[in-house]
């Protein structure tokens, strides 16, 4: 039914398509990017860590003292 | 890789309506695929997933632009086709092109896949992110608006 019309875009799609040329240096941009983003993400996960590190040796200390307490290390040890 | 893809790419975000943005989305695509490549399947769904992000970062440019025009003083341009282009198209395909970019983006996306890229219906819908059923009413209305547009446009 639209077939005159999918020719003409095709044509026209292929026509605008081969006007299309990336500019040289496009390789290393993308290569610069993707450095910058990682070392970016490294030094988030590395303030996180930091951040992280007081609250997860708190929460160590909390559960070495709970399973000292004679009522959880009843329950933990095997017969 | 990106020999293989780059300049492919950037065409279909030229045609879906990048514009002057077509290299930062293709740019974008490819830091976004480096950042998960230890997540993909296969190395061979690459080639898919960059098609995606390329869709989605396209139509988030047009979306940001639409909102830009909306609300900031400032006068946005609408992306041009370059001199290049203008010289290498005919009249009637520069009326298709033109009819194409009034299309709503997921009939625009529906129909460059499927015209250009060549890709098969579940191709389509894999990169769109919707159902074939989508893709196929996308691509329906989206030919049945053009031929409108065209039409109307050549008289």
């Amino acid at each position: 039914m639209n077939s005159g019309t999918e020719l003409r875009l095709w044509e026209a799609l292929d026509s605008l398509a081969t006007s299309v040329h990336g500019s040289p240096e496009a390789y290393d941009r993308i290569q610069r990017l993707c450095r910058r983003r990682a070392s970016r993400r490294r030094a988030a996960a590395g303030a996180l860590m930091l951040l992280a590190a007081p609250a997860a040796a708190a929460g160590l200390v909390a559960f070495r003292r709970r399973s000292r307490s004679p009522a959880h290390g009843l329950r933990a040890t095997p017969p | 890789m990106f020999d293989q893809h780059y300049s492919r790419l950037l065409r279909l975000a030229v045609l879906l309506g990048a514009g002057a943005d077509a290299e930062d989305v293709v740019a974008e695509a490819f830091c976004q695929l480096h950042r998960r490549w230890s997540r993909l399947r296969t190395p061979d769904a690459a080639a898919g997933y960059l098609r995606s992000i390329v869709c989605n970062q396209t139509r988030m440019q047009l979306r940001h632009r639409k909102v830009v025009r909306r609300y900031a003083e400032r006068h946005v341009d609408e992306p041009v086709l370059s001199a290049e282009a203008q010289a290498l198209l005919r009249d009637d395909q520069r009326l298709v092109v033109d009819a194409l970019r009034v299309l709503p983006a997921r009939q625009r996306e529906a129909l460059v896949l499927r015209y250009w890229l060549d890709l098969k219906e579940a191709e389509i819908a894999a990169t769109m992110g919707i159902s074939p059923g989508a893709v196929k009413s996308h691509t329906a209305r989206g030919i049945a608006k053009l031929t409108r547009l065209v039409q109307d446009g050549a008289r």
